[in-house]
């Protein structure tokens, strides 16, 4: 019984800690720090939205060859997916040549807002031959759908133009040909 | 001197006016001469409803929509008028109507700016087509007039261009058939930029592909003027790079139009 309660407090330990163990590994190797001062973005679709982002070299060595992006995710109920950030304009990395300790180097993506829902935006700083990336603080993007639906206004010029054009180009073959068969 | 020169310019004038006048009328007066408009706008109109109902594609901004609409007017000119100038002179060799027309007291240069002019109008016409278009997809904006203005400037560059080299195809070659199919392998050389990635775009292959594809230049400028609203200062080099085209094409169609002959193959 000893053993098993023994089992089962190591196991319960375990399972608190263990998230925080692997955070903090996580976090350790970065020697890049991102940070954004927008804490909310928002706009209605075909609007272009800024998203800011201050990338930091917390270490005590220069860091060379960073390379700046941003990642889009959909967090809209029921379509929960990445975003392919060519439609957003939001593919463009931004590169950093060199950062010495302590120093900051400002980057920004200006977004496309494509279609109408609840994002999350993400700032990313990898530096050139690292395997971990470091990742700026989530920013909610809200984007509100606006759709430029006219089948009534489209109709009547979808319909007429080629039936116009038709009748003027057409007719006066047909008047031609009927005048030269009499 | 100078007197006899002014003379042959007016007469040059005169006479390839008169040969785009009837090439005109022949083609106004024939089912398949007209058929293209027909077309042209049936395509318009199922782009614009498209655009404006779909679910999706409403969602695109109306300045993108206006950009798309634009640049396909400006991809069907340029279709037609491959089609059209292909068989402006190898198409009256095919027929042996050549001779006779060679025989006219008219210069072999009147001549081939006649057919050149004759295939301009058909761009024209297809401009008349698109402007209801454009007016209803940029209603409620300010950009009809830019999309207006820019759509026939810089679609009229392309065009004349693009209609000189195919008729200078036209006169060297002997089959209206291979000019025709030379012209639209050429177009789709031209469109080929538009296919190619933004990434890709953006690279020195799509920058240098871009340069040189006069259509890729109408889209540019077009996505300048009308999505992101620039000024014509910005246009100035997509509008000299056109300009060069339509130098080097009528360079190129003047010298054909020495070469007529009735057997073609240059």
């Amino acid at each position: 019984m000893k053993r098993k309660i023994a089992v089962l407090l190591a196991l319960a330990v375990f399972a608190v800690a263990g998230p925080a163990l692997a955070q903090t590994a996580n976090g350790s190797g970065n020697q890049l720090k991102v940070e954004t001062k927008t804490t909310r973005l928002s706009g209605t679709a075909g609007q272009y939205v800024t998203m800011p982002a201050k990338i930091t070299n917390a270490s005590d060595k220069p860091v060379n060859d960073i390379v700046a992006y941003v990642t889009l995710v959909e967090v809209t109920k029921g379509q929960k997916a990445p975003v392919d950030l060519e439609d957003w304009s939001a593919h463009r990395a931004v590169t950093v040549g060199s950062l010495a300790p302590g120093r900051s180097s400002d980057a920004s993506w200006r977004l496309r807002l494509i279609k109408g829902g609840d994002y999350v935006v993400y700032a990313n700083a990898i530096e050139r031959g690292s395997s971990r990336a470091a990742v700026g603080p989530e920013v909610p993007l809200t984007v509100t759908a606006h759709k430029n639906l006219n089948p009534g206004g489209v109709l009547p010029v979808a319909l007429g133009v080629p039936v116009l054009v038709g009748a003027a180009l057409f007719g006066p073959i047909f008047v031609r040909h009927r005048s030269l068969s009499e | 001197m100078s007197a006899p020169a002014t003379v042959e310019r007016g007469s040059f004038a005169r006479d390839s006016l008169r040969i785009a006048r009837k090439e005109v009328s022949e083609s106004v007066y024939a089912v398949r001469g007209s058929m293209w408009a027909v077309l042209a706008a049936l395509v318009l109109s199922l782009m614009s409803y498209l655009l404006l109902t779909d679910k999706e594609l409403s969602l695109l901004d109306q300045s993108e929509m206006l950009y798309i609409i634009t640049s396909l007017t400006v991809g069907l000119g340029v279709l037609v008028v491959g089609i059209l100038a292909g068989d402006a002179v190898a198409g009256e060799r095919e027929r042996a109507t050549l001779e006779s027309l060679l025989l006219t007291p008219i210069g072999r240069g009147a001549l081939v700016a006649g057919k050149v002019w004759a295939v301009i109008a058909a761009w024209f016409l297809i401009f008349a087509i698109s402007a209801p278009y454009i007016f209803m997809v940029s209603a409620g904006t300010d950009l009809t007039a830019p999309a207006l203005l820019y759509t026939f400037v810089l679609g009229t560059l392309c065009v004349a261009g693009f209609s000189a080299l195919t008729v200078g195809i036209s006169c060297l070659a002997s089959s209206g058939r291979g000019v025709t199919l030379a012209a639209l392998a050429i177009f789709i050389a031209m469109a080929a930029p538009t296919l190619l990635g933004t990434v890709l775009q953006k690279s020195w292959f799509g920058a240098i592909y871009n340069a040189l594809s006069p259509f890729a230049q109408v889209r540019l400028s077009l996505d300048s003027a009308i999505v992101d609203n620039e000024g014509l200062l910005m246009q100035l080099p997509h509008l000299a790079a056109l300009a060069a085209f339509v130098a080097l094409a009528g360079a190129f169609a003047a010298i054909a139009a020495r070469r007529v002959s009735l057997e073609g193959g240059g």
